[in-house]
């Protein structure tokens, strides 16, 4: 089963992600807070990660800099789903090699999932041709 | 403007498969948050506190634009680029306009999910 980990401090988005895709079968783990999101990641270790930017204390690019200093979890996909204004912190999440940077705004919750199971997909792909 | 024309229960449909039940269950879950939220918002402003004003609204909108709620998820994050800057001036008017959309929001989805019963 694949596992997704969802870090967002938005406990609606969080909870309708998980009730969606547990019904399509995946194993999701959601984390409200930036400050315990690595040590869960580290933990759970996740197929794919799905980040908002704006959180307060740590905030989403902080947890992605940790994922890609990591040896183990550098190559972890990450999908960055967030308010896409704030331009500061989207200009750094690009710099960290994200899969994807979607925008609450813009994106719909079924349009996130369909881009998390192409992420799978495409993961799977990799793994097989390796 | 019609409260019908302010809301697209299309996004929470194609979500959810037309699950009507996981709606509801859903669309329960948001405005019980948006009370909770709402309720701490009167403290904020007697405060000054912009940065709590500019979380909440932060917080509400992205829900907002999912549950379909797009007028009340647009007077949100005008509200957030605003309070960057301070507390606005006519904060109080904002606030009774997202107040009356979370209203207006809460009578479409009843009546919407009753019709589908």
């Amino acid at each position: 089963m694949n596992k997704v980990m969802l870090i967002d401090d938005d406990v609606f988005m969080t909870r309708l992600f998980s009730t969606l895709l547990q019904s399509d079968g995946f194993q999701v783990t959601i984390v409200n807070k930036g400050e315990e999101a690595f040590k869960q990641i580290k933990s759970v270790k996740p197929d794919v990660v799905v980040l908002d930017l704006h959180m307060p204390g740590v905030n989403g690019v902080e947890v992605f800099k940790r994922i890609r200093g990591s040896a183990e979890l550098k190559d972890l996909p990450v999908i960055v789903y967030s308010n896409g204004y704030i331009k500061a912190l989207i200009d750094e999440a690009k710099d960290l090699n994200p899969h994807k940077i979607l925008s609450k705004l813009h994106y719909t919750p079924k349009k996130l999932i369909n881009e998390i199971k192409g992420t799978l997909a495409s993961r799977s792909d990799t793994a097989k041709g390796d | 403007m019609h409260i019908k024309e302010k809301i697209d229960p299309s996004v929470m449909l194609e979500s959810t498969c037309g699950d009507h039940n996981l709606i509801a269950e859903l669309i329960d879950f948001f405005f019980e948050l948006a009370r909770e939220e709402v309720r701490s918002l009167a403290d904020y402003i007697a405060h000054g506190d912009a940065t709590s004003v500019l979380a909440f609204a932060h917080k509400l909108a992205g829900s907002a634009m999912a549950c379909g709620m797009t007028e009340l998820s647009h007077h949100l994050l005008e509200l957030e680029m605003l309070c960057k800057q301070g507390m606005p001036s006519d904060v109080d008017e904002r606030v009774q306009a997202i107040a009356q959309q979370l209203s207006d929001g809460r009578e479409f989805w009843t009546a919407y999910l009753n019709e589908q019963q």
